[in-house]
């Protein structure tokens, strides 16, 4: 290849790389620069007085605690419901899976981790709206909604990574257990399980995160602009994505414009924390952590 | 001599590719049988038949009839009085890389009990010692029960491999070159171990150290294209004699009788294991 | 010859179960609450015109535009960018360089969507109404901008696997017999890689097309048909979120369901056609 076309393509590699590096320090640059003056207490609990606020004593009306609040309850819920379902089904593919039916599966699986998460909360408002001319008004988004909908976004990712990781452990422990008598079940639960738990983990961690970002789904299925803390399951509440995004679209002064970057800073922050735990965690296979 | 284990027949396929073609032998109870070979033709799949440990490899079939002689009598290893967790609790099998699992010593050695579901029994420290004691093990790591397993030296792991292995007191013992990843130095120490085994036990052992072989083998048998021959056969009709593997064993030793090095005649580092052939999977 | 299954191992079969059954619900659910538009005859107006529902015209056409135009020009800037980077990872950069952008572009997948979309709005789209001189700044071009660097993440580290795993041997004859590194790339590597390379693109259009926060907060959201990628656009995505109908019987709720399995059916195409090429096509051929 000529030398001066060879040039000319390696710069352009190069070109490229700055080009994303560069987007990223400007969005993270930009962010910091707009949203780091605005972190104070009067940004998270407005004129509420900020144990009063924690403690549910007092509503809090110009900030973002309700918010904070509604996603990481969103994120628990989703996740309790998501993790026990998802890794079975993965366990399930890794160590029962045959033939056509783990085919199958692995097809349906991979349908659903591509469906846009629109279509998903499209499906979560549907059935809320079955169930609201079925049972006469009784039932709207709510936080129970969204949760679900949610699992529902991360239950591949779920699925998949416990599949993966099962599936990689290597032949000379998958056959430790079984040599010594053991059931297929008891290598899995006490040999298998255990010997991916990092990565498994990780992968968690990595749907928490993707839990925590989604704005699609929550849009349609029970966030609002201020709904309070929410009290119970069936209430709506109010999502940091949600917020961020309704500032982007209708702020009504530099105030509220400032607290929308403060939101985004704190997003990022969360979802910038669960993604290094996740990837600290798949990377350092920590022996001690396995050591029982 | 009573025989322990017979097979008849037997012939093992790796999807649709012929491993083990019509095995038929016998091996006697209280010995030591050596299965040598080229490194890849068989050797170590043929222990997995003994404990059905083959049904736990994907692609793997089998022919033919394997029986064990249990309290007398000879039965069928794949009958279904016999639960196959019954059979390998009888057939304990020791692997070529020690695999301790990630836990204490102790844990280790209590760990087929657990899953027996004999985990809580009375006299679980004098068993934990006994098979301790058993494999050679016990006087260095009786101090140091609750340490990670995974800190022992090579030998060491090995040992307690065959010490967990030797807890549910199994009347078999297959052993797939069990001194090939350790260092010589303690390779010495397991071979005495055993030899002391063979009170208690019966022996199966592949391994493709003919020396080793010569030490404390009491039968041998040597895997040719799929067939086991007994090393009995005169020199001139086993066709693995006319081999330079075969001549290696049929001829007298010219070194001493105390031999303590491990070194395998000419292959190195070139060892199969247990399982199939590993392809690259790409994701 | 198994013996009976515990109720654990139940327990996993009936997971797997639930979730492929809800997968094939989804689709069932869209399809019957669609179903009425299509039932009266409709099905080819919805491909036609016009959205004006004051007018009874639900064509979801000028939607399916937008939505293929800003995914296929955010495709067009990003493989560029992504096969750049990830040939600078694999084989440009010194590896400490290499490592550190890799974890770099990793970290960057987990930046959320919308955070894109704040700083976009306050940053690009002034630029992008100066620049023009025409609208407000939010249109497909300056959606289809943020949407390139979106995806770009997940393109890169789905090429610099493919570029990883082809096998050393073959980068060492190329080497031996005195190739430079840009030979080494579009002789060997890329060649050998396609399929995998193939995949990321896949991955990273169905990316693309199933974005709603990009494109609702910088495409602009007009209704109609746009002409050129500087007007303004609303996708398929968009659309289901910005329509909010009370009167849950009335065709015009039941179009975004039209959308709704529009996009299902591309991401399904999408995601059999990466399965495809996984299994059937060889790295290496």
């Amino acid at each position: 290849m000529k030398p001066g076309l060879e040039k000319t393509l390696i710069s352009l590699c190069w070109l490229s790389g700055f080009v994303l590096l560069g987007a990223v320090i400007i969005l993270v640059g930009y962010l910091a620069y707009r949203g780091i003056p605005t972190l104070n207490r009067h940004l998270l609990f407005g004129d509420t007085p900020p144990l009063d606020a924690m403690l549910m004593k007092q509503q809090v009306f110009d900030g973002l605690f309700p918010a904070i609040v509604g996603t990481l309850a969103l994120l628990a819920i989703a996740i309790i419901i998501a993790v026990p379902i998802g890794v079975a089904a993965g366990i399930y593919m890794a160590e029962y899976g045959r033939g056509p039916v783990k085919k199958l599966f692995s097809l349906l699986f991979d349908i659903l981790a591509a469906i846009p998460s629109i279509v998903i909360g499209l499906c979560g408002l549907t059935v809320i709206l079955i169930l609201h001319n079925r049972f006469e008004g009784r039932f709207a988004p709510c936080l129970i909604l969204s949760a679900l909908s949610l699992a529902f976004l991360v239950m591949p990712y779920l699925i998949r990574t416990t599949q993966m990781a099962l599936e990689s452990v290597p032949p000379a422990i998958r056959l430790t257990a079984p040599a010594l008598g053991s059931s297929k079940l008891q290598n899995i639960l006490l040999v298998l399980l255990p010997s991916c738990l990092p990565e498994i983990t990780g992968g968690i961690i990595l749907a928490t995160g993707r839990c925590a970002e989604d704005t699609a789904v929550i849009m349609l299925t029970g966030a609002v602009t201020s709904a309070g803390i929410p009290r119970s399951f069936l209430d709506q509440y109010e999502a940091l994505p949600f917020y961020i995004y309704y500032i982007s679209a209708q702020y009504s002064g530099p105030a509220e414009l400032a607290s929308g970057f403060g939101a985004a800073l704190i997003l990022l922050v969360i979802c910038g924390l669960l993604f290094t735990l996740s990837f600290w965690l798949r990377r350092r296979l920590t022996t001690s952590l396995l050591y029982r | 001599m009573t025989i322990k284990i017979r097979t008849h027949n037997i012939s093992f396929w790796y999807n649709d590719h012929q491993v083990l073609n019509n095995i038929s032998i016998e091996i006697p109870e209280h010995t030591i049988t050596a299965i040598t070979g080229p490194s890849g033709n068989g050797k170590s799949t043929f222990l997995t038949v003994l404990n059905r440990l083959w049904e736990e490899i994907p692609g793997a079939r089998i022919s033919g009839l394997a029986e064990i002689e249990l309290q007398g009598n000879f039965i069928d290893t794949c009958d279904p009085s016999l639960p196959v967790r019954q059979l390998r609790r009888r057939v304990g099998m020791v692997f070529q890389q020690p695999n301790p699992l990630p836990m204490s010593i102790r844990k280790n050695i209590v760990f087929p009990l657990t899953i027996a579901g004999k985990g809580k029994q009375k006299d679980l420290e004098k068993k934990i010692r006994n098979a301790l004691k058993r494999a050679l093990l016990w006087d260095e790591v009786k101090d140091r029960l609750n340490d990670d397993a995974r800190k022992l030296s090579g030998g060491q792991q090995q040992r307690l491999c065959i010490a967990r292995a030797l807890v549910l007191e199994p009347s078999v013992l297959l052993l797939d070159e069990p001194t090939a990843s350790v260092d010589p130095a303690a390779c010495e120490g397991i071979e005495q171990l055993l030899l002391s085994l063979k009170a208690n036990c019966t022996l199966v052992m592949v391994t493709h150290y003919l020396d080793q072989v010569r030490r404390i083998a009491d039968t041998v048998l040597t895997m040719h294209e799929g067939q086991l021959f007994p090393q009995n056969d005169s020199a001139e009709t086993s066709p693995c004699s006319q081999t330079e593997y075969g001549r290696g064993v049929t001829e007298p030793s010219s070194s001493t009788q105390s031999q303590t090095s491990c070194f395998p005649p000419c292959q190195a580092g070139n060892q199969k294991s247990v399982l199939p052939p590993q392809e690259t999977v790409s994701m | 010859m198994r013996a009976s299954r515990s109720l654990i191992e139940w327990f996993f079969f009936l997971s797997a179960a639930l979730c492929g059954l809800l997968t094939l619900a989804l689709f069932l659910l869209m399809f019957w609450f669609g179903l009425p538009l299509l039932g009266e005859g409709q099905t080819l107006q919805l491909f036609q015109g016009r959205w004006n529902p004051s007018q009874g015209q639900y064509s979801i056409y000028p939607m399916l535009v937008g939505s293929l135009s800003i995914a296929l020009l955010a495709m067009l800037f990003s493989l560029p960018l992504s096969l750049g980077t990830s040939f600078l990872i694999t084989t440009l950069a010194p590896k400490r360089l290499a490592g550190l952008l890799l974890d770099t572009i990793r970290l960057m997948s987990g930046i959320p969507t919308v955070i894109y979309g704040l700083v976009a709005v306050f940053l690009l789209v002034p630029i992008m109404r100066e620049s023009l001189a025409k609208g407000n700044g939010m249109c497909i071009l300056t959606a289809a901008m943020v949407l390139a660097i979106l995806i770009a993440p997940t393109m890169i580290i789905f090429f610099v696997n493919a570029l990883r795993s082809i096998p050393i041997h073959f980068i060492l004859a190329a080497d031996a017999l005195g190739a430079s590194r840009v030979d080494r790339l579009i002789h060997i590597l890329l060649p050998q890689a396609w399929p995998g390379i193939l995949t990321g693109i896949l991955m990273g259009l169905g990316r693309a097309l199933g974005d709603t926060m990009i494109s609702l907060m910088l495409a602009g959201n007009a209704l109609a048909m746009p002409q050129s990628v500087t007007d303004s656009a609303r996708t398929l995505t968009a659309h289901i979120g910005l329509v909010i109908a009370d009167d849950f019987e009335s065709l015009e709720f039941r179009s975004i369901f039209a959308c709704g399995m529009v996009l299902y059916i591309f991401t399904t195409i999408g995601a059999a056609l990466a399965r495809f090429l996984n299994q059937r096509l060889p790295t290496g051929s």
